[in-house]
């Protein structure tokens, strides 16, 4: 891996995730592509989502940190501004973006909008609809999908 | 003239001829002896023939002529206007010793009753104008210039021509023929009169004649056939001095002066004086017994043709103006030129220099050394045979029949076909050129080998006097002496002195008195120079010289009026010199002009100035002889006095001429033998005879990098070209290019400006400036005050304060949010966020490219644009020596006095590794600068540079000062150390700046030169990497630029690189520079010869 191009930046946000962790994040560079990060997001408490933890992928674009990382959940999540894909709907990871941002915030913002879910701003649209008409009923089923699909073994 | 009030009625005429000396016997004898005649009085009297009559009808012979010829000596008849006109130079040819006639004058040597002096004869055709005046074959005519109604017997002296008819009125040249009593005849044809009228009118020659044929009835329009014998007078044969004075120096000047604008009278007089003798030579086929023209015998109908005066405005072919019409020397043609000048040097065998220099020379040094020593002292023993002077013709006299030819009188006369001089002198060519052209490309050492020369060929100085003798050689006459000085003149461009003081002084063991003569130390006395204790070099500018010369000339022209131009003889002659003119008031050893096509132009007064000066050693010493026209190397040549060339008629007419009339090869052979033996010139790739070069210098590699504009650049320099294109195609429709090249100069100048960078076309103009912010580069650096107090309003000044507070203390090194790097060139948002300059600017750009403003990444305080930011950068000391950026404080901004930069001691390394525990200087200014293409391109490979060669030296040529200011401003910004060189430096600034960055301890790694003033002459060998900004439209100006690294001392390899933006009017001048016809003489824009090419050059430009 040609370690040799990447930006220092990059490295260095790397040595200080593992240094010193966000509480509840942990992200870890495959070691044949430092761009390329395993992410683990525990649920918030009081959230629909607690007890789960959420793997994601992090990428580094090219342009980084001009560009935002790309990010995408990898288990499976009930939540109205993230669809079926994984794929986030948050505005720093697109028009938002600052190259100020960093890995750790973005996945802090993630951890965030775990607990505040906005279905105003809907990603997955059924999901924000069963949201809006009936909030208890789809933090039911958020609930029963951590279980499902987010528990850890 | 007083007539003496006793002089009877008969004898007045005569009397009002030969002057109130001739007493009233001897006129009443001569009246007596001429029958009243009044043209034979005055014959037997100047032929002295009435003091041995007796009987005065003896003397007067049968009819005299007889088969149309003269039969006796004693029968000249002169005409009456001759007479009018030489009245004074007969009453002082007079002096034949055995009268009682009183004389003025003890100049000639020559029996004075050899003039009028006989000529030839010819026979010409007149014509009758008619009338009842009786004329036979046989009969005496005389040749009249006035008017008929005027008796030319009581017109006496006759005003010289110059009041004929007065200005405006078509040029008089009527001449007329009449008996011997006065009675018209006729008129001279025109082709006849044209000269003889001028003849006559100057008092150069005396013209008799006789009737051969004319039929019976002389009806108007009759044809007569006419006998005319010439004869010169006195006036013709000036002597030389006197022809020195009145022509030599002044025709010269005169040739070397029509350009100013309309001839002087006198300039015309001269020009018809000459083309009036020339035809006379050439009507009476006179041919020369000996020449010695090294171009071979002078083909009449060039001379003619060139002597034709035209009126009023004057000869075309001499207008100045042919200057800029002579056709450019292609570099081809150059080579054949020098080519031989490269053999010199080796018939000499090299010549040690004495000891009293201390620098070794080396081989090819010491062979210029041998020739220049050979060509000073060899050509002495040539002066003593001697050999006619090449300009002059000569000539020997014809015996005219009858006349008896006395021993003691001269057989020869000498002819000067170009300037009209007739001498009976040997005009000896002794004033050969003991000196030459030194033009060794630059860098082999030109300086050194003048100063062996210097060393090895001094002045005696045994004949010279101490200064304790000054008075009593004031005792002596100093009119006779020539007033030679030991000494040694240089001059030089001013930005040289210093460089040829320290050479001579660093060459010489101290044996050598060197001194600078400029500005404030210019106290010199001309007897200084005099003296056994004269400087042995004494250096100057040309300015100098040229100041100097321009006093004196000056001083004369507002003292009288002069005719003409004066010649520096005649100011000498009329003026009272004045003390402390030490440099035009003594005869120097030796005058030596460096980078001599400084006096290129003939026409200037620099050139001029350096002309008078006065030494028979006289050097010139230049890289480039021929810097586009052959015009260029006369000028040398005229300063070094090397006759025949130095004589611009003469080289017209054997070099300008020719070459301009495609007739190139026989200019370039002549040009080829004149410069054979005065031009020594070797290039660094001559071999030696061994084949080897006779210089080793390290690699120079010359690389064209292509650049890309940015976006932003991109969009200002299509829009102004567009527009250039509009007004191009625009003008050349409606034809008028040639009347709009000013403005379309003035579109490629911007469009070359913008290539460099907007701003510099922008200018300080805010409202067409896209980004919106003013070229305010000198304002950049802020006042912390201003910070602060910004800062306390702003809400935050907590942080702010915070911010500013680290900044100094240096105790945290802000790492930038964006690149995670330390901050060596950080800015300051608004909101006082900081982050790398580069990193912002990005960022600022990409949001730009989406149509978002500006906002801090941090924060997301906006809109902010780059003028908003506030840079700081702590480079490792200061860039300039700007007394508040050195200044070392703390924290004492507080107090409200500290500028924008303050001295922090610092551990931390910066991010070029270069500020390592030295005091850092924190600065702070406003980013309002833009960088360009270009500056970015010249960062990337300093930057790079430093980097890897820390020591290197780089050398940025730019030819617009502007860039060089931007330079500035983005050198100071990535914490470069500089100097700078450019026209507005005074002398000693830029010995200041030129020594400190000789000094390898200097800090400054970088030298900033724009192209004009960095051209010539300077060794800048420290540096090793050449920076062009910009193209110039003549690689030759570039590649001088660039030798000033690479030359002689130069040790490492030298990498050139010249930025070009890509698919702009830069990459189109490459092109032309490779094609070399171009505009190649800066913005030249007058005349036709080049205009075709230049109207090709442009249609590439806007194609």
């Amino acid at each position: 891996m040609a370690a040799a191009n990447l930006p220092k930046r990059i490295i260095k946000e790397t040595e200080r995730l593992m240094a010193d962790p966000a509480p509840g994040i942990s992200a870890q560079s495959h070691d044949d592509n430092l761009r390329y990060f395993d992410v683990i997001i525990t649920g918030p408490d009081q959230s629909p989502f607690e007890g789960g933890i959420f793997k994601l992928e992090l990428f580094l674009p090219e342009e980084y940190p001009m560009a935002p990382p790309k990010v995408r959940f990898l288990t499976k999540i009930y939540h109205p501004n993230i669809d079926k894909l994984g794929r986030i709907c948050l505005d720093i990871l697109k028009d938002k973006w600052s190259p100020a941002l960093q890995i750790r915030t973005v996945l802090l913002s993630i951890q965030a909008l775990l607990s505040c879910p906005n279905p105003d701003d809907p990603l997955a649209n059924d999901v924000a609809q069963h949201w809006k008409e009936n909030e208890n009923h789809a933090i039911e089923t958020a609930r029963e999908w951590t279980g499902k699909y987010a528990s850890s073994d | 003239m007083d007539s003496s009030q006793d002089i009877p009625q008969h004898l007045s005429s005569l009397a009002d001829i030969l002057g109130s000396e001739v007493d009233v016997a001897t006129l009443d004898k001569l009246h007596a002896l001429s029958n009243g005649d009044l043209n034979r009085a005055i014959n037997h009297f100047y032929e002295g023939t009435y003091l041995n009559a007796t009987n005065p009808n003896s003397s007067t012979t049968r009819s005299p002529f007889n088969s149309g010829q003269i039969s006796s000596a004693s029968k000249r008849t002169l005409t009456l206007a001759g007479f009018g006109v030489q009245h004074k130079t007969h009453g002082s040819n007079s002096k034949d010793g055995q009268n009682q006639l009183s004389d003025s004058s003890k100049r000639r040597k020559v029996h004075d009753s050899f003039f009028p002096k006989y000529l030839g004869e010819i026979t010409i055709i007149a014509y009758a104008l008619g009338g009842l005046v009786k004329a036979q074959a046989g009969d005496t005519v005389c040749f009249v210039r006035s008017k008929p109604s005027v008796l030319p017997q009581t017109g006496g002296r006759k005003k010289p021509s110059s009041g004929w008819g007065g200005k405006g009125i078509k040029e008089n040249n009527v001449v007329r023929f009449t008996t011997q009593k006065g009675f018209e005849i006729g008129r001279l044809q025109v082709d006849t009169a044209r000269w003889v009228s001028k003849l006559m009118d100057f008092g150069l020659a005396e013209f008799q004649g006789s009737i051969i044929y004319t039929p019976p009835i002389l009806s108007t329009g009759a044809e007569i056939v006419l006998s005319m014998r010439c004869y010169l007078t006195a006036a013709a044969f000036s002597t030389l001095e006197a022809s020195n004075k009145l022509l030599g120096t002044r025709s010269k000047q005169s040739m070397t002066i029509v350009n100013d604008s309309l001839e002087t009278e006198y300039e015309v007089e001269l020009k018809n004086r000459k083309f009036a003798v020339n035809l006379m030579f050439k009507e009476l086929d006179l041919a020369p017994i000996s020449v010695n023209n090294p171009a071979g015998p002078r083909d009449r109908s060039i001379e003619v043709h060139s002597a034709t005066p035209e009126p009023a405005t004057g000869n075309p072919a001499e207008d100045g103006d042919e200057k800029e019409e002579e056709q450019e020397v292609s570099d081809k043609e150059l080579d054949v030129l020098y080519e031989k000048a490269q053999q010199h040097g080796r018939e000499f065998a090299p010549m040690d220099p004495p000891k009293t220099l201390t620098y070794t020379l080396k081989p090819y040094q010491r062979q210029a050394l041998a020739w220049m020593y050979h060509k000073e002292c060899l050509e002495s023993d040539d002066n003593e045979h001697k050999t006619l002077h090449p300009l002059w013709e000569e000539y020997e006299f014809k015996t005219e029949d009858g006349h008896i030819k006395r021993p003691e009188d001269p057989t020869k006369y000498y002819f000067n076909p170009y300037s009209g001089e007739i001498s009976l002198e040997f005009p000896t060519s002794d004033k050969l050129c003991r000196g030459g052209i030194l033009a060794d490309e630059m860098g082999l050492g030109k300086t050194i080998e003048i100063l062996s020369l210097v060393h090895s060929n001094k002045m005696d100085r045994s004949g010279l006097y101490g200064p304790d003798e000054f008075f009593s050689r004031l005792s002596t006459s100093v009119g006779e002496r020539r007033r030679l000085s030991p000494t040694t003149l240089i001059v030089c461009p001013m930005s040289l002195i210093s460089q040829w003081r320290d050479e001579a002084i660093n060459s010489s063991d101290g044996s050598l008195r060197i001194e600078v003569y400029y500005g404030g130390t210019r106290d010199w006395d001309d007897e200084t120079l005099l003296q056994r204790d004269a400087p042995d070099v004494l250096i100057t500018s040309y300015g100098t010289v040229l100041s100097e010369y321009s006093g004196l000339v000056g001083g004369l022209e507002n003292g009288k009026s002069v005719k003409g131009m004066s010649s520096i003889t005649d100011i000498m002659a009329q003026n009272d010199w004045k003390k402390g003119s030490a440099l035009f008031n003594v005869e120097f050893h030796r005058v030596v002009l460096d980078e001599a096509h400084h006096i290129k132009s003939r026409m200037t007064k620099t050139a001029k100035a350096c002309y008078a000066l006065s030494s028979s050693r006289r050097w010139v010493v230049t890289g480039t002889p021929i810097q586009n026209k052959l015009e260029d190397l006369f000028s040398l040549v005229h300063f070094l006095r090397v006759e025949p060339w130095s004589d611009f008629s003469f080289w017209r007419t054997f070099v300008s001429i020719p070459f301009e009339s495609k007739d190139k090869d026989k200019a370039l052979k002549i040009l080829t033998s004149v410069l054979e033996p005065l031009v020594l010139r070797r290039t660094k790739s001559t071999k030696d005879e061994n084949g080897d070069p006779i210089v080793m210098l390290p690699e120079r590699t010359v690389e064209i990098e292509y650049l890309t504009f940015s976006e932003q650049e991109n969009d200002i320099y299509q829009a102004l070209f567009k527009d250039g294109k509009t007004k191009f195609n625009h003008y050349c429709q409606a034809g008028s290019v040639l009347r709009h090249y000013a403005s379309i100069f003035q579109l490629l100048m911007r469009m070359r400006q913008v290539c460099d960078h907007p701003y510099l076309f922008v200018g300080k103009s805010k409202s067409s400036q896209p980004s919106g912010g003013p070229l305010d580069v000198k304002d950049g650096p802020i006042q912390l005050e201003e910070l602060m107090a910004k800062f306390s309003e702003g809400g935050e000044p907590s942080f702010g304060a915070n911010v500013l507070h680290n900044l100094m203390s240096g105790a945290e090194v802000l790492e930038c949010p964006v690149c995670f790097e330390d901050m060596a060139d950080g800015v300051l948002m608004p909101c006082m966020h900081a982050a790398c300059r580069t990193c912002v600017l990005d960022y600022l750009q990409r949001r730009d490219n989406k149509g978002e403003v500006g906002e801090c990444p941090v924060c997301r305080q906006g809109p902010i644009s780059e003028d908003d930011l506030i840079e700081y950068s702590t480079s490792s000391a200061p860039v300039k020596d700007e007394p508040a950026k050195t200044e070392e404080g703390c924290s004492d901004f507080v107090a409200g006095n500290v500028l924008g930069s303050i001295g922090i001691a610092s551990d931390v390394k910066g991010k070029d590794g270069e500020g390592t525990g030295t005091n850092r200087v924190l600065q702070i200014r406003r980013n309002n600068f833009k960088s360009s293409a270009k500056l970015d391109a010249l960062m990337r490979h300093l930057n790079s540079v430093r980097k890897q060669e820390p020591t290197t030296k780089s050398v940025v040529f730019s030819q617009f000062t502007g860039m060089l200011d931007l330079a500035e401003a983005i050198l100071e910004r990535d914490g470069f150390q500089f100097l700078r060189l450019d026209g507005t430096h005074s002398q000693a600034s830029r010995e200041k700046t030129l020594e400190a960055f000789k000094n390898p301890d200097h800090p400054a790694l970088v030298m900033l030169i724009s192209l004009r003033a960095g051209g010539v002459g300077l060794n800048l060998t420290t540096a090793s990497r050449v920076y062009m900004l910009d193209p110039w439209w003549n690689y030759a100006i570039e590649s001088q630029a660039i030798d000033r690294v690479h030359r002689i001392g130069q040790t490492k390899p030298v990498v050139v690189k010249r930025f070009i933006v890509q698919d702009t009017v830069e990459e189109k001048i490459l092109s032309i520079q490779n094609r070399k016809n171009a505009l190649a003489s800066g913005l030249g824009m007058t005349k036709d010869e080049s205009q075709n090419a230049r109207m090709e050059d442009l249609q590439v430009i806007f194609s």
